[in-house]
């Protein structure tokens, strides 16, 4: 019983510390009401162009099926090619983080950062039994196997600045729009 | 040398005049506290900062073993490492490498240690282009000028001027709105990312143990950087160095908490050896990462023990945010690459060092960096270090310094000219009340304030020949017998302060014992750079308290608290003899309403005389941050029955400074015109505080603007009080 509040509670601070940092936090009560929340999501930000990394969630999801429902073009190759003029991109997470409100990843493969950082939208999918409770953790278990990956990444929000006059604008370099899909069962949400 | 005092005192001119620079830093040396505060809710800074201390502690004690591990570790995992002696070899291996790989477009993101070597120029000269890719570099990139902050380059610029610096670049007017400038930059930027063949970083940690360096941004540039082109070149400072993953996790969750009141930026990036790259075309191949591991005077700086402390730096910008130097000036003037106080230390050992000659005199000693520096670095200690071997003595002007180095340690001489010059202030300051022969506070120094003249009849001269002030009956136990260091301002200037201290001592069953053999503390002599003449006065005050068999010294300037406590061991830290007795005098030393309330405490009697009077009470910097004290001046006054009324920032600085107001006027009256707001704010009709110092400029600044509040030390209401009850 005491892990299932554990959980909710992490979820909690997760959602509120993303959304501070900028983010939109959703969640999906399973894996039917995720697919249902992606084309929701996709009708909302009518891209003309996504580009995906495939596997994991994305598989069960059933994405390709959802952006031809919305007329979008999905590329999930050649994408260093296709994700400058895409708007939206779409990944996996390995991991949340409560503490900071972040989403983490192995992105050691370059499409994973290429869909998260070209795009002006990044659509993330998070499984809440990946969310940590502190950042400590996040970075100790990205490295308890085999040392750190190559490339390890943490995204807290969208990109952002504060360089003019010191007011926040979002969108520098990376995506303005940081959405993130957190699918778990009803007991960890 | 006289040319480069002036070019410092035309470039704070300009500085000051600059009244975009004020308002933005003022602007957001207010809105940083907060933040901050924020982003460290829930997170224990001193548990953090112990933490980042022992991490990088070990960097600077065994810098080469963990080097070592570095180039072997990165170097298994497949990065490239070159060991950089200096700027040229680092430049000129970049260089080399842009050639070879036929590069002609190189993208950057923020990077002090690639300012530091001057990379840019470098690059540029060979015919490489180098466009920076933070927004504000690149702000600084496209119009020429030197970042004024280590954190927020482009802080001095209005959006106006950002608009026009942009509108040339793409020879279209553009507005200036915010958003739309953002949006304008990532648009040109984007192509750059897009065409580049070579990106430069630098790195917030790296590990030894694994090889791995720690990037991070808020703007996306170094994710896309280390992504985009075939090849990523990392440089890094050798004390970025941390020896386990494990300790750099502390450094990590300072850093965005300190730098910008973030609990993380938007973009951490990890990076263990090179990843693979995808050209537009669809190959996929592996890119090449080069990490140039950078020494340039940081080998030296680790030998250095007086200042390897420095090393811990994480460059979180903390100490300038909150320095009222730097809020006033930025980094234009304040700093070379590395700005503030810190960045005058590290300036003085990467590359050649001559700059930070001349930017240690602006540092006020006023201690506020330290209390916030995540690394625990004691930055104005080190600078008094600085001037001390660049002999900063030299850089008074000559009369001052003479009188420091020659008279102050002669005592006699010093007083008989002392008392002279209270004989003959009036013809010559035209009924204007002016110091003139205190060596803290010399001539001319009307602007902005008031100052008050030396006493008709100093403290030793009022007391007669009497040195013992016996209150009760004879045979008191020995512990009862307080020796009053009273120091140049009180025994001089303030008088009065002496005699409320001599009274409240004697109500409270003391005998206070003033031993006539007391000299100048040593403060402004040390602090001028002038150790032989700072260490002569420590002897004879070492020597005049010693004789005098007493149990505690209390002193009512916590300067002279300081000085005593602190530095008299230091000074003598080669000298087993007297580091003995300055040790002896450093545990008798107590500042003045800490030994009262301890007496109050002991005596059962409660005196509440100030019927609930509204006073405001101001930090004097010493008390407060060198002595830990700040909780009992205002218990004593609770005690007495006042009412305290907060000012914002009771702590920040009143810009005095001792010769500091001497030095740089035109600096040290902008900060007192801050802590007259302050106060004013409070609508409290007294102002109390513990340092005569702090009295004499901000009854001066009140004075000179008419304002009519009382400043007082609290010795003085203490005796008001105590009077009041008989
Ligand atoms: S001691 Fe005060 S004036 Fe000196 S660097 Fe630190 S904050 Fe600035
Ligand atoms: S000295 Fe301390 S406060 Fe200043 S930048 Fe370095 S770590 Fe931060």
């Amino acid at each position: 019983m005491a892990a299932v509040t554990d959980a909710k509670e992490n979820f909690a601070l997760f959602e509120l510390m993303a959304t501070a940092a900028g983010a939109e936090v959703y969640r999906a009560h399973g894996l039917a009401a995720a697919k249902d929340r992606l084309v929701t999501l996709l009708k909302l930000l009518r891209p003309g162009k996504i580009v995906a990394c495939e596997g994991g969630l994305l598989e069960k999801l059933a994405l390709p099926a959802a952006a031809e429902q919305i007329g979008a073009a999905l590329f999930t190759d050649r994408l260093r090619l296709h994700a400058p003029a895409a708007d939206l991109g779409v990944s996996e997470m390995d991991l949340g983080i409560a503490e900071t409100g972040s989403i983490a990843q192995d992105a050691t493969d370059v499409k994973k950062r290429l869909v998260s950082t070209l795009p002006p939208v990044h659509l993330a999918l998070l499984r809440a039994q990946a969310i940590v409770p502190t950042f400590r953790e996040a970075i100790l278990k990205a490295a308890e196997k085999n040392g750190p990956p190559p490339y390890w990444t943490v995204i807290t929000g969208p990109s952002r600045t504060a360089d003019i006059e010191r007011v926040l604008t979002v969108g520098v370099h990376g995506p303005y729009r940081l959405l993130i899909v957190v699918v778990g069962e009803e007991s960890e949400i | 040398m006289a040319d480069k005092q002036s070019e410092l005192k035309q470039a704070i001119k300009r500085a000051l005049a600059n009244k975009n620079l004020g308002k933005a830093l003022g602007r957001f040396a207010d809105a940083y506290l907060p933040a901050r505060a924020k982003a460290w809710q829930g997170k224990d800074f001193f548990l953090v900062r112990e933490e980042i201390r022992r991490a990088k502690q070990k960097t600077v004690d065994c810098l080469e073993e963990l080097a070592e591990k570095f180039v072997a570790s990165a170097t298994s995992r497949g990065a490239h490492v070159f060991q950089a002696k200096d700027a040229l070899s680092a430049c000129q291996y970049i260089l080399n490498l842009a050639r070879d790989k036929g590069v002609d477009l190189v993208i950057k993101s923020k990077s002090m240690a690639s300012e530091e070597i001057h990379l840019n120029k470098y690059l540029e000269k060979a015919g490489i282009a180098v466009t920076e890719t933070d927004l504000g570099e690149w702000i600084i990139q496209l119009c020429g000028q030197r970042p004024s902050h280590m954190v927020m380059p482009a802080i001095h610029l209005t959006r106006q001027e950002v608009a026009e610096i942009f509108s040339r670049e793409v020879k279209e007017s553009l507005e200036s709105d915010i958003p739309r400038l953002v949006k304008v930059a990532r648009e040109q930027l984007r192509q750059k990312f897009l065409g580049a063949q070579m990106g430069v970083s630098g790195a917030n940690v790296a590990v030894a143990e694994t090889g791995t360096i720690f990037l991070m941004t808020n703007e996306g540039n170094a994710r896309l950087l280390t992504t985009l082109p075939p090849i990523h070149v990392a440089i890094v400072g050798l004390e970025k160095l941390v020896e386990r993953l494990p300790d750099a996790v502390p450094i990590l969750e300072a850093l965005p908490r300190c730098a910008t009141g973030q609990q993380l930026t938007s973009y951490l990036t990890m990076i263990t050896g090179p990843t693979k790259v995808e050209t537009p075309e669809g190959e996929t191949r592996l890119k090449e990462l080069h990490i140039v591991l950078l020494d340039n005077g940081r080998r030296k700086l680790a030998a250095d023990p007086e200042f390897n402390d420095s090393l811990r730096c994480i460059r979180c910008a903390s100490c300038l945010n909150v320095c009222p130097v730097f809020q006033l000036l930025g980094g234009h003037v304040f700093g070379h690459i590395y700005t503030g106080g810190i960045g005058t230390i590290l300036t003085a050992f990467f590359g050649s060092g001559q700059e930070a000659e001349d930017l240690q005199a602006l540092c006020l000693g006023c201690q506020r960096c330290k209390e916030y520096c995540p690394a625990g670095i004691d930055i104005p200690q080190m600078i008094l270090e600085l001037r001390k071997r660049y002999h900063g003595g030299r850089l008074l002007p000559p009369g001052q310094r003479i009188f420091m180095e020659k008279v102050m340690p002669n005592r006699k001489l010093f007083h008989i000219l002392l008392k002279t010059a209270s004989r003959v202030q009036k013809p010559f300051t035209g009924g204007q009340p002016l110091i003139r022969h205190l060596p803290l506070y010399l001539k001319g120094l009307t602007e902005g304030r008031s100052l008050p003249a030396l006493a008709q009849k100093s403290l030793r001269d009022s007391l007669g020949d009497a040195e013992e002030f016996c209150a009760g009956p004879a045979g008191q136990p020995v512990h009862h017998r307080v020796g009053f260091f009273a120091g140049c301002l009180v025994d001089f200037v303030y008088p009065e302060i002496g005699r409320a201290v001599l009274e409240t001592l004697v109500y409270l069953g003391c005998t206070p014992v003033f031993p006539p053999g007391q000299n100048c503390c040593g403060f402004p002599a040390e602090h001028a750079g002038l150790q032989e003449a700072a260490v002569e006065l420590a002897r004879q005050n070492i020597k005049a308290f010693a004789d005098a068999n007493v149990s505690f010294v209390v002193t009512a300037c916590p300067t002279c608290a300081v000085s005593l406590k602190k530095s008299y061991p230091k000074l003598f830290a080669d000298d087993l003899a007297w580091l003995q007795k300055a040790r002896e005098l450093a545990d008798k030393v107590v500042d003045y309403a800490s030994f009262i309330l301890r007496r109050l405490g002991e005596k059962d009697a409660q005196p509440a005389c100030l019927s609930g009077e509204p006073v405001t009470y101001h930090d004097s910097c010493h008390l407060k941050r060198s002595l830990g004290v700040f909780r009992e001046p205002r218990g004593l006054l609770q005690k007495l029955g006042a009412e305290i009324k907060e000012m914002t920032w009771p702590d920040r600085c009143c810009g005095f400074g001792g010769s500091y107001s001497i030095q740089f006027p035109e600096l040290s009256t902008p900060i007192l015109e801050q802590k007259i707001n302050d106060i004013m704010s409070t609508e409290a009709k007294t102002v109390v505080t513990d340092c005569p110092g702090c009295v004499l400029q901000i009854s001066g600044g009140l004075d000179y603007r008419n304002m009519p509040l009382r400043v007082k030390h609290t010795a003085q209401i203490v005796a008001e009080s105590l009077k009041c009850k008989k």
